[in-house]
């Protein structure tokens, strides 16, 4: 079991609340900076940078509750590291894309690797967060237990929010224990065959915890019990990959040469069986088809946008400089802009983040 | 004990009736005292409100009329399901109307491809997994109520069973719903996809108790039926020796779809309601299912009888097929039916606390049941720390509900000091207003109230319920305002 008992790392946040609540006293606009790993994910935010990297630290951890407590500036990777040494793992495989990254950037943007479709997103791993408003409040919502229903479940809110409702000052986890055997198996099929067979893999009892498609192949990875994930290997055939575990970093760090230079990059969420983008360029699939990044030619931005609202899904433009997400319609909006207002009257913490309006 | 809100506007109380019966079928609206009544509770028994009216409507454009009148009129709405919630949450409002959703109980897809179910919020939780049985498919979450209770209320309350450790709880298998804002307005929230743009809106309306929206269709994940399941039962000599196993099974990194503890009294009461053949002489039996491929939990069986012996199990029961493992679980979902015939009354409490601090719980809530001299069995969902203290009592003793009150709210107390929560599953509702002044603080709770208003300006969804007034904590006495310096003070108190 761990415990932060040194009062120096307290006096840490102790720091950065006072510093926050001043910043916010002048009413300036902040800018929230973790790692500072991905700038490009978002829109820009003008205001004064305030960074939360230097509050750090394990809050409290014990492997047999199955929770986690850190601090919001703690690197993604040396929390894993630690969970990694008691068998246990963030079952939502966050991206780190680059060795910066914050659980607060993390918790901020709401990402959920490959593991996404099988063992859930990053919010239903989200027990509890502490956050300063924009009133400067420090407040905290949720619990370390996994069953709590009392009041609004703010926390969950703050999974990507990006910064704009609060900055997270901590945040716990809920763990898992690491599967004791994983594999991948590689299948050929086009695209259509690829989606269709997920769906029919998926709704058996296999141990699956990712899937992707790229180039007429299907990566299948199976983890659990050697036993059941054997037979499951038989059961969906194909061969078996090797360095399957590079192969997936690849696939969640976006490292992966689908990725490599690509100027403009989309990343669409649909249904797992939604059909084809009607529109000619490279695709890469992963989350059992439901994630899907595509490279083409379109200009049309609001056509794709339409085209994945049809679907039932929206979509994300990853430009050089920029994210653009899809619009959203007049009512959403406004109660987005009202939940602003709610945490942040003076609309000073990373203003325009995500849409230009709040 | 819950001092009820008088409603402004009630000079137009008949005027609004009139509107009502205007424009909906008149079947679709009730009135009358007698009919009224059997709205005037939900499980929640202890209180009783008749509301103004009931409507029972059939369309959304109907609600859409109910609504505007409801705005117009300044009438409070509180949205009913299957009216089986346990904090009062569907309790009506004095003043204000029941609009009950029953009749939106459609299934209206189930698609095996992508392994949703598009369903109204009418439909029962039971009926869901019904509906999905025959591609293999289930929704998860499993409340004990399940034959009766709505997936709108499941949604609004955001209700667990047996299978949430393993499974989540009903905000983890929800993909999208389709809200009415109290401004009439349709919106989307949520995508099969699994993410959307913007603020995850979809786990603020879950368990938001019906204050931000009404629920008019939810999309909910299914999931694919496991291969097997056994169900292993270890009885122990001590409650302790119990608890701990809990935690020495989770610390082995197995995660059990299920695992729940019985003690003493309640073992007794279910031996003499069912015969199920728990030894009586067990001070605690702990229930631990596994399910998955058969290879598994194979494995995970074997595993947890090992763990079960170590800590002290003197015997050891695992289901041979379905039919006994579904009998050791009817001892299990008899528990509380059985405390009925042991005790005139009971009250069921609900709170969570962190799986290590069992043991120490319980113990302390034994000695506090002993102080107030009071009996209290415990049966709960060990595997998320969500515990149950059934507190049996006799209503006909004067003064002697006064006492279960007041044991119920140490209980809570020692939840909240131990690091856990005043509700696990059943809701704050009017139950408990004034315990969410123990969990949150005066900021935390002007910022729910915020939320609040940021939804439902004139508050008229659910008023008065889940989110205590500030001046209610302070009357409750954990929560010291400043000089007076109250937030919102135009608005009224209760
Ligand atoms: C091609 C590509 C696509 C990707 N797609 C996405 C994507 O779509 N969305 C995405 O988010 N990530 C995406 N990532 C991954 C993401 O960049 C990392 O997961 C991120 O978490 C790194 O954290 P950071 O600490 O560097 O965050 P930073 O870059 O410092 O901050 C990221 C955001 O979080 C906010 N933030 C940081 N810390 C806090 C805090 N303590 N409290 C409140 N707000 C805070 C920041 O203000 C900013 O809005 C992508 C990466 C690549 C290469
Ligand atoms: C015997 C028994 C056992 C139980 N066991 C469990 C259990 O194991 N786990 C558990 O979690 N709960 C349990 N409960 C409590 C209860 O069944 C759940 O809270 C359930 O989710 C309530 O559903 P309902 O349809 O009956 O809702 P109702 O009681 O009708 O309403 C509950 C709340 O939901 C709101 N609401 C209902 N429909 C909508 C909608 N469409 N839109 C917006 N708001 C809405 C209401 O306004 C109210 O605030 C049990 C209850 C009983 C009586």
């Amino acid at each position: 079991m761990i415990d932060c008992p040194s009062s120096a790392t307290d006096s840490i946040t102790n720091e950065l609340i006072e510093k926050i609540r001043r910043v916010i006293n002048l009413k300036e606009k902040i800018k929230i900076i973790g790692g500072g790993t991905k700038e490009r994910l978002g829109r820009k935010v003008v205001g004064k940078p305030i960074n939360v990297s230097e509050n750090r630290g394990i809050i409290t951890y014990d492997p047999a509750e199955l929770f986690v407590t850190v601090k919001s500036g703690t690197p993604i990777g040396s929390l894993e590291e630690v969970l990694k040494q008691h068998g246990q793992y963030l079952p939502f495989e966050p991206p780190h894309l680059g060795e910066q990254a914050t659980v607060g950037g993390v918790v901020a943007c709401g990402l959920s690797g490959p593991s996404r479709p099988y063992k859930g997103a990053l919010k239903d791993y989200l027990l509890k967060v502490r956050i300063i408003n924009g009133k400067g409040e420090v407040l905290t919502f949720g619990s370390q237990v996994i069953k709590n229903v009392a009041g609004f479940d703010l926390f969950r809110l703050m999974a990507g929010a990006q910064g704009t409702l609060g900055i997270i000052l901590d945040v716990t986890f809920k763990v898992l224990p690491l599967p004791p055997f994983s594999t991948t198996v590689v299948l050929e099929k086009n695209a259509t065959e690829a989606l269709r067979f997920l769906s029919i893999i998926a709704a058996k009892y296999f141990p699956l915890s990712a899937s992707c498609y790229y180039n007429n192949k299907l990566y299948v990875r199976i983890s659990g019990y050697e036993k059941s994930v054997r037979r499951a290997e038989k059961e969906i055939g194909g061969d078996i990959l090797a360095n399957d575990h590079q192969f997936w970093n690849s696939v969640k760090e976006r490292t992966h040469p689908f990725f490599i230079n690509s100027q403009r990059l989309w990343r669409l969420v649909l249904p797992q069986a939604a059909p084809l983008l009607p529109m000619e360029g490279e695709w890469f699939f992963d989350w059992g088809g439901s994630q899907r990044w595509w490279k083409g030619e379109e200009d049309n931005r609001e056509a794709i946008f339409r085209w994945a609202r049809d679907q039932g899904g929206y979509a994300w433009c990853h430009d050089k400089e920029v994210t653009l997400a899809s619009p959203l319609d007049t009512a959403l909006l406004r109660i987005h802009r009202r939940l602003k207002e709610a945490f942040d009257p003076f609309g000073l913490l990373n203003p325009g983040r995500i849409y230009e309006e709040f | 004990m819950f001092k009820q809100r008088k409603i402004k506007n009630s000079k137009n109380h008949s005027e609004f009736l009139k509107t009502l019966l205007h424009s909906l079928p008149k079947e679709e609206v009730i009135y009358e005292p007698e009919e009224l009544s059997v709205y005037e509770c939900d499980g929640l028994t202890a209180f009783r409100v008749l509301p103004l009216a009931v409507v029972i409507p059939q369309k959304i454009e109907e609600i859409l009329v109910i609504l505007s009148a409801c705005k117009r009129f300044g009438v409070p709405i509180v949205v009913r399901g299957g009216g089986t919630g346990l904090s009062g949450g569907a309790t009506p409002v004095e003043g204000g109307i029941v609009l009950s959703l029953s009749k939106f109980n459609q299934i209206l897809e189930i698609d095996p491809i992508n392994q949703v179910a598009r369903v109204e919020p009418g439909v029962t939780n039971m009926q869901v997994s019904q509906s999905a049985a025959p591609y293999g498919l289930y929704f998860a979450p499993d409340p004990s109520s399940q034959i009766a209770c709505t997936i709108g209320g499941n949604i609004a309350e955001n209700a667990g069973g047996i299978h949430c450790l393993k499974y989540g709880l009903t905000v983890n298998n929800v993909l999208a719903i389709k809200m009415l804002t109290v401004e009439g307005e349709i919106v989307s929230i949520g995508n099969v996809g699994g993410e959307s743009p913007g603020c995850d809106l979809l786990s603020l309306i879950v368990g938001s108790e019906g204050m931000l929206g009404i629920v008019i269709e939810a999309t909910l994940r299914l999931l694919p039926k496991p291969e097997c399941a056994k169900l292993v039962v270890g009885c122990f000599d001590d409650v302790t020796e119990a608890s701990k196993t809990v935690s020495q099974i989770i610390a082995s990194g197995i995660v059990p779809a299920g695992l729940e503890i019985m003690d003493k009294l309640v073992i007794e009461a279910v031996q003499s309601y069912i015969q199920v053949g728990f030894p009586t002489s067990a001070a605690a039996v702990l229930l631990c299912e596994l399910d998955g491929m058969f290879e598994e939990v194979e494995e995970e069986c074997r595993l947890v009888e090992q763990i079960m012996i170590q800590m002290g199990a003197k015997e050891i029961i695992r289901s041979k097929n379905e039919e006994e493992r579904l009998l050791l679980w009817k001892a299990r979902k008899s528990a509380f039916p059985a405390a009925g015939r042991i005790s005139p009354d009971y009250y069921c409490m609900d709170g969570t606390i962190p799986r290590k601090s069992l043991a120490f719980v319980l113990k302390r809530i034994a000695e506090l049941a002993a102080q107030y001299n009071l009996r209290v069995g415990n049966v709960f969902h060990a595997g998320d720390g969500n515990i149950h203290p059934l507190i049996l009592y006799d209503n006909s003793i004067v003064g002697e509900m006064e006492r279960v009150e007041s044991l119920g709210e140490k209980i809570l107390e020692l939840c909240v000091e131990v690091g856990g929560s005043i509700t696990g599953e059943h809701g704050v509702g009017l139950e408990k207003l004034g315990p969410m002044c123990l969990q949150f603080s005066l900021e935390e709770i002007q910022q729910f109230h915020r939320i609040k208003r940021a939804l439902d300006p004139d508050a008229l969804l659910n008023p008065g319920k889940a989110i205590p007034t500030l001046h209610r904590c302070a009357e409750f006495g954990k929560m010291h305002v400043h000089q007076g310096q109250i937030a919102f003070a135009g608005i009224e108190r209760f």
